[in-house]
């Protein structure tokens, strides 16, 4: 039985899952770019390709995480969703 | 002079049985089994008597009776209608539209010859 | 040594596979068994056309250049996918909507239906899309050369040429066989899955066996990296953030992007799984580039070509099994990618260029008389042929001789400019198609002059002068370094003028100008405000005759479908048969079935030349309708309130119409019964009554008695069909069900309703070898009367009924059709009504119950009897299913 209550409460959940998927690419932008800030190759203390590799394949991995879990959490309300036919 | 009876009807059985029957008791016959060219046969032909069926291709029975009594030359021709819908419905707009006579089918032969003598010797 | 004949064998060999792969997807999907072809993970796994041999070769060539910059090509595209929600799952939705065909159909669509922007982005498409390919066809001839410095004895163009051929005729079949998108190209789809799978694992192989075989660790491999050319981050930032940001565009504007995101994708749903498992996919394609760069460049003499590091590299450890698994990788990324852009822009450029040209140049009703869906098959087959000629015509003008990535980029960049014209369109309500048109127009122009020009070296395209000193000696205007902006990389500085004026000029435009009723609606479709934007639209209903539409999209969608449309759509207004209502749902729904076989630009011309509307009247129509509209966008709210109101009010009059209709149908049921029954009854009692009397003679005695009898007969048989009706129509009819063919059935009912061979019956024997599980004798039963229908009625001379037979998904159709006039539309309507006869009684000689009983028939053996129209003559389908279900226990 629905209480009126979750339906407020429904639709705030779903804010907040949309909200996620909006974020995600976001953060995953601001890691992505990060090297930008990273010191030039002929400064003092230039950075390895081998630690830039592996920073950038942990953040890659990381996006990948953040997407099968906004998958799994989008999944339902997309299914849900009124405008679908 | 044999007296004249026009058959509009378009099942053919029930066009030789009457036809049968009315020969037999000293009448002239024509036939004609299409609405749409009634009219015109009831025009040369002028017969004593017509017996019309309602169900008719082309044109209906109701439709040609209709016309017939609107054409003074022919409008006083007596007519007995036949039907085989048997409704009080179809039995009410003949009357209506000024048959003399009407009858369900199927009919005995006797009542057939009974009702086209009387509408021969006095229409009303 | 592996000799040339091996490597060919083994390609021929692997392609004929990947027919047999793509034969047998198509052949599942029409059997609709084909559900797992459209799993998000087949979906996932077609997005690897991204990955082309620019990526299985070229990436190693990349990093072993600049480093890890080669990244921003995968991290561009794994941003799109992770943020799905923003653009794609609005893209897709649209896509599916408007059924989309291609990238350059949704702007011109998106924009008024316009002709001319869907030309222009077509036109890019083709000129960005050329060399890509002709870098597809180098890749193979160069991975060809590394196993036999000989291969290119008969010249490295014959092997190109050979290549491009093959895929021609592969993509020809398994890319134009059926023209609705929404019948996607299941075949192809899996081709490209299975592609994706092999260059996937070839390239995973051949980085393991570097890291563990040849360095010895992982460990050991980081040292190197530390020890390399390349061991200093020393990425521009420029590039870094340029480069990500282009390929995030191609990704969504690339025509074969396009086509697997939106095109193929056949559930919304999959982008959720796709925004995961596609960046992974990228992931696992780029992670054993750097250590196979670094070791290819410590361990390979000095001066070979990193390109082709994935090869030599195994060759140089005789390796040559693993080298052969790794150039069948390549040799995937690159027929993949040909394979779909093929497909894409062929049918960007037969919607876009090629129909719309042939409908202006047969002007007067090109829609109703010409067969377009061969005009559009047909230019679709040569386009195809005349793409991969082109792409084979640059690499062999060029020589082959740019590296790898220089190619990818430029054509990146090319069709990134469709970019802001596609975001605008998807968000931005004031944008408009003129703004549209000159900002891709200036993009392009900008892209020609400073990059795609420039990259065929000096003095070929331009002239060495122009690109140091700009023409007429103004130094602003040198294609590398416009506005003096000098010292930034070519690509970047193409990409940043060339998107920023486009979209400056896009802006500036659509701010200017004022769109075009029709394109109000179209970005009421496009810009969120979905809903009420259909309301809004539609076209005026008219005296549009459904019978000439059918005609028409039988025509286009082939008559299958065309038939199912118009059926179901007649279905959904509650009228049975093949013609609804043309309202202006329909023709709506209508122009998008068509739009998805030509486009929607020209499904709109075709309706609307059909429907006796020019474009002005519509559009002046809609004009007076605009105020009207922009007020229905604020009141939703009493809109909906008030169609609902209109819905019950609807609904409570079609119920009491319905009262009405079934009350009179007794009324005339009874009446008809009566006079079926009265007679014959007729003539029996009136030749009895004969019969009784004396006089006759024994000649017209034995005449009434036979009279008697037939009419006895006819009585009989009356009340065995009523009887029969009534069983059928209460559900309670017992099917004697087994096993038969159908030709047997076809057979006994020939024979029983044409004993004499009056009809001259055409029937294709093969084709009716199908099997059946139904009650035979009730099939037979339909059959027969329909056959006996057509030699009663047909009005040909002579009098011929073709039987056509064919399956159709878990049903054998069998069409009856005769060269009569046919029934007009009026009495279509009636033919299944009990006592409905439509031509004279008398040649009839029944009582008009047979197709009642017919439709009886086939409602308890599970499957439809319909009137067809639109056959030349009286036609009659009948579906039944192929094993008998009981429904309802």
């Amino acid at each position: 039985m629905t209480q009126p209550k979750s339906n407020n409460r429904r639709s705030h959940d779903r804010r907040r899952r949309v909200d996620a998927a909006i974020v995600l690419p976001l953060v995953g932008a601001v890691l992505v770019f990060v090297p930008v800030l990273w010191p030039s190759a002929d400064s003092a203390t230039p950075v390895n390709t081998s630690s830039a590799s592996i920073y950038l394949f942990l953040v890659w991995a990381a996006m990948i995480f953040g997407a099968v879990i906004l998958a799994y959490i989008l999944r339902p309300s997309t299914s849900a969703e009124p405008s679908d036919d | 002079m044999a007296r004249h009876v026009l058959l509009v009807e378009d099942e053919a059985n029930i066009v030789e049985a009457i036809r049968f029957i009315l020969l037999r008791d000293g009448w002239s016959v024509s036939t004609h089994s299409n609405g749409a060219t009634a009219l015109d046969t009831i025009r040369s032909v002028k017969p004593d008597v017509i017996v019309l069926d309602v169900m008719l291709p082309n044109k209906s029975g109701f439709d040609i009776l209709q016309d017939l009594r609107a054409d003074p030359a022919i409008g006083n021709t007596p007519v007995l209608m036949l039907t085989a819908r048997g409704q009080k419905k179809d039995r009410d707009t003949a009357m209506a539209f000024g048959a003399n006579h009407f009858m369900t089918k199927p009919f005995s032969n006797s009542d057939v010859i009974d009702v086209i003598t009387r509408l021969c010797d006095d229409p009303t | 040594m592996i000799s040339l004949d091996l490597l060919i064998g083994l390609s021929v060999l692997y392609v004929i596979f990947l027919f047999v792969v793509a034969f047998l997807a198509e052949r599942a999907a029409q059997r609709g068994r084909g559900a797992w072809l459209r799993s998000p993970l087949i979906y996932t796994l077609s997005l690897s056309i991204y990955c082309t041999a620019w990526t299985f070769y070229g990436a190693v060539g990349f990093a072993a250049r600049s480093g890890l910059e080669f990244l921003t090509i995968y991290l561009g595209p794994t941003g799109v996918m992770i943020g799905w929600w923003l653009v794609l799952r609005k893209l897709v939705q649209i896509g599916r909507a408007e059924r989309i065909t291609s990238i350059a159909d949704l702007i011109s669509s998106r924009f008024g239906k316009s002709t001319l922007l869907g030309g222009i982005v077509t036109a890019l498409a083709v000129i960005g899309t050329t060399p890509y390919i002709a870098l597809q066809l180098q890749s193979v001839t160069l991975s060809l050369e590394v196993f036999n410095e000989n291969a290119s004895a008969n010249g490295p163009a014959s092997i190109a040429f050979w290549v491009a051929v093959g895929l021609a005729v592969f993509t020809i079949i398994f890319g134009t066989r059926n023209l609705d998108v929404n019948e996607r190209h299941s075949g192809v789809v899996m081709a490209i899955a299975v592609e994706a799978i092999v260059k996937l694992v070839a390239l995973l192989a051949v980085g393991a066996f570097v890291v563990w075989g040849v360095a010895g660790g992982v460990g050991n491999v980081l040292n190197s990296i530390d020890a390399s050319p390349i061991a200093r981050w020393e990425v521009s930032n420029a590039r870094w953030l340029g480069l990500t940001f282009l390929s995030a565009a191609a990704f969504l504007c690339l025509p074969r992007m396009f086509q697997v995101l939106v095109v193929e994708n056949s559930d919304e749903r999959h982008l959720a799984v796709a925004g995961w498992a596609f960046p992974l996919y990228l992931l696992a394609m780029s992670l054993f580039v750097v250590p196979i760069a670094v070791i290819g460049l410590e361990l390979m003499p000095a001066g070979s070509n990193p390109d082709l590091f994935v090869l030599t590299i195994p060759l140089a450890f005789g390796q040559e099994g693993l080298a052969m698994f790794a150039f069948l990788g390549g040799f995937s990324s690159a027929t993949s990618m040909v394979i779909v852009a093929a497909i894409a822009l062929s049918t960007m450029v037969s919607n876009h260029l090629v129909t719309p040209i042939w409908i202006r140049a047969t002007e007067s009703g090109a829609s109703v008389s010409g067969d377009i869906r061969s005009v559009v098959l047909l230019s679709r087959r040569v386009s195809i042929a005349v793409v991969l000629g082109l792409g084979y015509l640059y690499y062999w003008l060029s020589g082959g001789g740019t590296a790898l990535a220089a190619i990818g980029l430029i054509s990146f960049t090319g069709m990134a400019q469709v970019l802001p014209a596609m975001l605008g369109g998807l968000f931005w309500r004031n944008a408009t198609g003129i703004g549209a048109a000159f900002g891709l127009l200036v993009g392009f122009t900008v892209w020609l002059y400073s990059l795609f020009l420039p990259s065929f070296g000096p003095d070929v395209m331009l002239s060495s002068d122009v690109i140091e000193n700009g023409p007429w000696g103004i130094g602003w205007l040198r294609p590398q370094a416009l506005f003096g902006v000098t010292g930034l990389d070519p690509v970047i500085h193409a990409v940043f003028w060339s998107i920023a004026l486009n979209a400056f000029v896009f802006v500036v435009g659509s701010l200017l100008t004022s769109p075009t009723p029709m394109e109000r609606l179209q970005m009421m479709q496009y810009v969120g405000v979905t809903d009420l934007g259909r309301q809004a639209r539609g076209r005026v209903e008219s005296g549009a005759d459904s019978e000439d539409l059918l005609i028409m999209a039988q025509r286009i969608l082939g008559p299958e479908e065309a038939q199912f449309l118009f059926r179901s759509a007649a279905a959904g207004q509650g009228l049975t048969g093949y013609l609804p209502e043309p309202t202006a749902e329909f023709l709506e729904q209508l122009e998008r079935s068509l739009a998805g076989s030509v486009g929607s630009a020209t499904a709109n011309a075709m309706l609307t030349q059909m429907l006796g509307q020019s474009n002005v009247s519509v559009e002046d129509l809609l004009a007076v309708a605009d105020e009207t509209a922009q007020i229905m966008e604020y009141s939703s709210q009493l809109e909906l309130q008030s169609a609902e109101l209109t819905k019950t009010a609807q609904q409570l009059k079609d119920a009491n119409d319905k009262l009405m209709q079934l009350s009179h149908q007794k009324d005339a049921f009874l009446s008809q019964i009566s006079h079926e029954l009265r007679t014959p009854m007729t003539s029996i009692r009136a030749f009895s009554e004969i019969l009784q009397t004396a006089g006759l003679s024994a000649h017209d005695q034995t005449r009434y008695a036979s009279i008697i009898l037939e009419e006895s007969q006819r009585l009989t048989r009356l009340l065995d069909d009523l009887l029969d009706l009534s069983v059928l129509e209460n559900g309670q009819v017992q099917l004697d069900l087994s096993h038969v063919q159908l030709g047997d059935i076809l057979n006994r009912a020939v024979d029983a309703a044409d004993p004499e061979g009056q009809l001259k019956i055409k029937r294709r024997k093969s084709a009716e070898d199908k099997h059946l599980m139904t009650d035979a004798g009730r099939l037979a039963q339909v059959f027969i009367n329909l056959i006996s229908n057509a030699r009663k009625y047909c009005d040909g001379d002579p009098k011929e009924l073709t039987i056509r037979t064919r399956n159709q998904g878990d049903f054998v159709v069998i069409d009856f059709v005769d060269n009569g006039t046919g029934i007009s539309r009026a009495d279509q309507s009636v033919i299944f009504e009990k006592f409905a006869r439509v031509s004279d009684q008398q040649k009839a000689g029944s009582a008009g119950l047979g197709l009642a009983i017919c439709k009886e028939v086939m409602a308890n053996l599970g499957g439809t009897v319909a009137y067809l129209p639109g056959q030349g003559g009286a036609a009659f389908r009948v579906a039944v299913p192929k094993e008998y279900q009981a429904t309802g226990g």
